[in-house]
This record gives structure tokens, sequence and C-alpha cells, in this order.
């Protein structure tokens, strides 16, 4: 079969320039149908990333009553302190919550500025945990006088988490679907170009041709027109994500997202893959369905 | 005489061509699925190095004959045994193993008409998956022997009728079968043409291949003095060592030399 691989990969090229239309109009759909989905993974990815960030600071937020004074802080962060599952702690005052909203912020700190005289946040401890004790340590922090309130980033994580699950499962199933609208597609074209040749077939078959023989230059074409789709699409996330990323980023500047480089990146390997596998089935459907 | 060798492996029997007594059809029928019988007890044995012409009538059952030695079809009684092997027998996927075994020239080219002359020849090389050292130096000596060297990159439509037969013969040998099987090969050919052919086939037969043709023409096979099967209605009417195309006391005086 190796003998003949660039034979076959001559005899898939010369059938696709016979019909240059069709198969500019495939490649067209199966890059898009492929792009569709890296939208999709890219979006379960980054909550993915959001979710393993959050787990490495994972923390207990310990908001203090208006009336608590320095001294009774002092005890409340020893008490802290001395939980289980407690690996640091740090007090931030008032002032320190609203200079840290300034920052995080950013341009939008003009909004802030504008409450000038009025310090909407309370001081509070963040408390370093770790992630297992997270909350354990939340449900006695809450029971100590002084404490307004607690929040603990593991219910955010978990939410997260299930949104992450969400996505990748609307993710699989968008492969699905992808898959076998491209299946359809490629197992289409493949069909015409076996059916234009039908009469050479019958010629390869007299002449002693093995049964793959006839149909190698259509598998390959399939599965080369998959990859082709794989990597278009990939070369377009490539080339969108980083513009898509960045307005995210600048619209949500409290997330800490991935560049979209590397959201391309992580997602390409699978539009590579998805569109030879979902191509070669493709040429496999049509090639049982000229056997038919 | 009933050798078979393993092709690939060892659960593909297929016939081993080059020894005697190639071909023996043992009364061999054939009816379709739609009544029409086309063969009726047929007996035949081909001998390794002969030239057979089958003639008749339309309809006589010649070319049910060549589907059947190219296992197209099977017969509906009777064995069809190339060296013992019984080809009716043989599994799918040993199909094309037995008809690399046999080269085959149509009526009507049946040429790939987007490949050169080159390219038609070679490919048929290719399907058997002949290395391509082999390839470069097979073409170029068979397209030489039918006397095309200088047509090998011409397209199938800018050859003449004739130099596209001759094109289908280059295909036909160029893997070096036992078989040659012609079905009507000069049937489109104008007679100086038809000529040329059968010189070539001549040549091809002294050489060692078996050449087996279904014909009409005639004066072709009165001429050539070659063995002669006369088929009709589906049956075996002749068999003649040195035979013409018709039977000695049914030729039409000045019709036929």
């Amino acid at each position: 079969m190796f003998t003949n691989l660039g034979y076959f990969l001559a005899e898939a090229w010369r059938d696709a320039r016979s019909r240059p239309v069709a198969v500019i109009f495939s490649l067209v759909s199966i890059t898009l149908l492929l792009l569709f989905a890296a939208f999709v993974f890219a979006g379960g990815e980054e909550v993915q990333w959001l979710v393993a960030q959050l787990g490495e600071e994972a923390a207990v937020t310990v908001f203090l009553k208006e009336d608590v004074t320095a001294a009774q802080a002092e005890v409340l962060g020893e008490k802290l302190q001395g939980l289980d599952g407690v690996t640091a702690v740090r007090f931030i005052s008032q002032e320190e919550a609203l200079e840290e909203m300034n920052i995080v912020l950013g341009s939008y700190s003009a909004e802030l500025a504008a409450l000038t005289g009025f310090n909407p946040f309370l001081s509070y401890f963040e408390v370093r945990v770790r992630p297992e004790q997270g909350l354990d340590v939340a449900r006695q922090a809450e029971k100590f006088s002084g404490v307004d309130g607690v929040r603990d980033s593991r219910q955010t994580m978990e939410r997260l988490t299930r949104l992450s699950t969400v996505l990748r499962l609307g993710a699989l199933f968008t492969l699905i679907f992808v898959g076998i609208v491209m299946m359809i597609t490629i197992s289409h074209i493949v069909h015409l170009g076996l059916m234009a040749r039908e009469e050479e077939m019958e010629i390869y078959r007299l002449l002693g041709a093995g049964p793959w023989f006839a149909v190698m230059p259509f598998l390959l074409q399939g599965s080369l027109l998959g990859l082709a789709g794989g990597l278009m699409s990939f070369l377009s996330a490539l080339l969108s994500f980083p513009f898509l990323f960045s307005r995210l980023q600048a619209a949500l500047p409290f997330l800490p997202l991935r560049p979209g480089v590397a959201v391309a990146l992580t997602v390409s390997p699978l539009l590579v893959v998805t569109g030879l596998l979902f191509g070669l089935c493709g040429s496999l459907l049509a090639q049982s369905h000229s056997r038919g | 005489m009933s050798k078979a060798i393993l092709i690939k492996d060892k659960k593909q029997v297929v016939p081993e061509w080059g020894v005697k007594a190639m071909i023996k059809l043992c009364h061999v029928d054939k009816t379709y699925p739609n009544g029409n019988i086309a063969l009726k007890d047929i007996n035949i044995e081909i001998d390794k190095g002969e030239f057979v012409f089958f003639v008749g009538p339309s309809g006589a059952g010649k070319s049910t004959l060549a589907k059947l030695l190219l296992r197209e079809e099977v017969p509906t009684a009777g064995e069809i045994l190339v060296n013992g092997v019984n080809i009716a027998k043989l599994k799918h996927r040993q199909i094309p193993y037995y008809r690399r075994g046999i080269g085959v020239v149509f009526q009507d080219f049946r040429l790939l008409p987007e490949k050169t002359v080159y390219e038609n020849v070679a490919f048929a090389m290719q399907v058997v998956e002949a290395p391509r050292r082999e390839i470069l130096r097979q073409v170029p000596a068979v397209l030489h022997l039918v006397g095309l060297s200088h047509k090998s990159r011409s397209k199938p439509s800018q050859l003449s009728g004739g130099e596209q037969q001759r094109v289908g013969l280059a295909r036909a040998i160029v893997n070096n079968p036992p078989v040659l099987l012609a079905d009507e090969p000069t049937g489109n050919l104008d007679p100086e043409t038809s000529w040329e052919i059968m010189r070539l086939l001549v040549e091809i037969n002294r050489r060692g291949t078996t050449v087996i043709m279904a014909t009409h023409a005639r004066d072709i096979v009165d001429t050539m003095k070659k063995r002669v099967v006369a088929l009709e209605g589906g049956r075996v009417v002749r068999d003649e060592k040195q035979g013409s195309y018709d039977c000695e006391g049914d030729k039409i005086p000045g019709i036929l030399s």
C-alpha cells in the first residue's frame, strides 16, 4: 500500500482539482464548523483555567463588623491563625480594601473616585487555607464574635467547576454534532468523486486491483480535507482568539483570563485530530455507500 | 499439474500460472438469473502458449466465457480449473491476485482519458504494487514493443483508434501475464490497423503468452490458422486445431479467402 502512496496522493489531488468549487466550499464549511467547536472548547478551557487559578489561591475572606476595634481585630486574627488548616492570615483595613479595588478595576476606578468621602468596603482578614479544609475554616470563623460574614472561595470554585463541567459536556456534544455534519459533508464530496470515476474503478478491478487500491485516493482525499479544515480552523483561532480574549479581559479585568494564543494552542490538537478523524470516517462512509 | 502457490498469506491460495494445461473448463453451464442460458456443457482445455480464437454469432456465449475466465461471473454448474484450482471457489479477496495473471484487452480500449500513454500503462503496474524502479524499466520497454515510445506523453484523445488499442495491449502485457484475454480487440478498427494489432498479438504469443481472443473478424481467423473454438447457442459446436471462422462446408465462395 505504501509503495503507491505517491500515486494515491497524486490521484487524490487530481480528483480534487477536477471539482475545485465543491472542494473549496466543503473546506470552508469544515473550517467554520471546527471553529465553532473551537469557541465552545475555548470557553470550557477558560473556565477550567479559572478554577485551577482559584484552587491555587484557596482562601477564606472573613469580613469584620464596622464597630470592631483594632485590639479586637488583633485577637480575632490570632484566633484565626490558630485554626486547623490555616496557613496564613493577613489583615486588610477598609482603606487598603478600597486601594486594592482601585488597582483591580484600573481605568474603572474613576467611578469609585466619584464616591469620595464614602468607603463602602469592610475591613477583613484574608485567610490562606489548605484547599481541602477551607470549608471547615469558614464554618468555624463564622462563629467568632465581631465577624460580619465569611466568603469561602470554594463555593465560587464549586460553581465554576460545575460550569466548567457543563461547558465541557456542551463542547463534547458540539464536537459530536460538528463531527456528524463534517462526516456528511466529506462523505458527499467523496461520493461524488467515486461516482464520477465508476468506469475507471471497473477498469481497476479488471486489471487486478485490490479492494483498497481504487478507494485509497478517496480515503486520503477525505482525510486530508478534514485535516486541512482542522489546520485552517486552528489558524483562524490563532488569529481571532488573541483579539477576542483581549476584549474579554478588558471587559472582565478582575478575572485572571489566559491569553488568546495560549487557548488557541490548547484547542488546536483537538481541531486537527477531529478534522482528520471525521474526514476519514466521512470517506469510509462514502466508500461503503458506493459498495452498496 | 494441480499446483498452487501461496500469495500474501497462507489463506490466499491462487493458481500458479506457468505450467502446462493451464485452463480447463469441465461441463460448464451458465444461466443468468433472468433464465437466459448463456453457456451449456462447455468442455475446453487450453494449454500454455496456445493461441485460441472464440468465434460465433452475437449471443453465442463468447463474452460470458470471457467473464467466466476473468472471474467476473461464476458458472452455474461445472468447474473452471486454472492449473487445478477451481476459480469459482476463489474467495473475494483472492480474485484480484488471480486477475493479475490475465492481461485484458477490450474492444472499446477502456483507457483512462486523463492519463498519458505512459501513465495508462504504468498504472497497470501500480495496481499490482510493482516497485517504482520496475515500472521505470518495464513501461518504456513495452511501449517500444507496441511502437508507441514517441507517443508516451500523449493523451488517448490525441491517438488514433489503432494507437489506442496498442496502448491497451501494452497495458495488458506490461505485467507479463501468462494469459492474454482479448475481447473483440479489432472490433473498432479498420482492417489495416486490425492487422497491426494481430501482428502484435502473434508476437506476444510467440514470447510464450497464451492468447485467447473472442472475435467476429472472419478474415483474421481464417488467415491466422490458429485453434478455433466455435460457439453457438451457448454450446461448443466446433473446436479445430488450425481452424477457420466457418465450418469448411459453410463457407460462401467468393466472400472468404
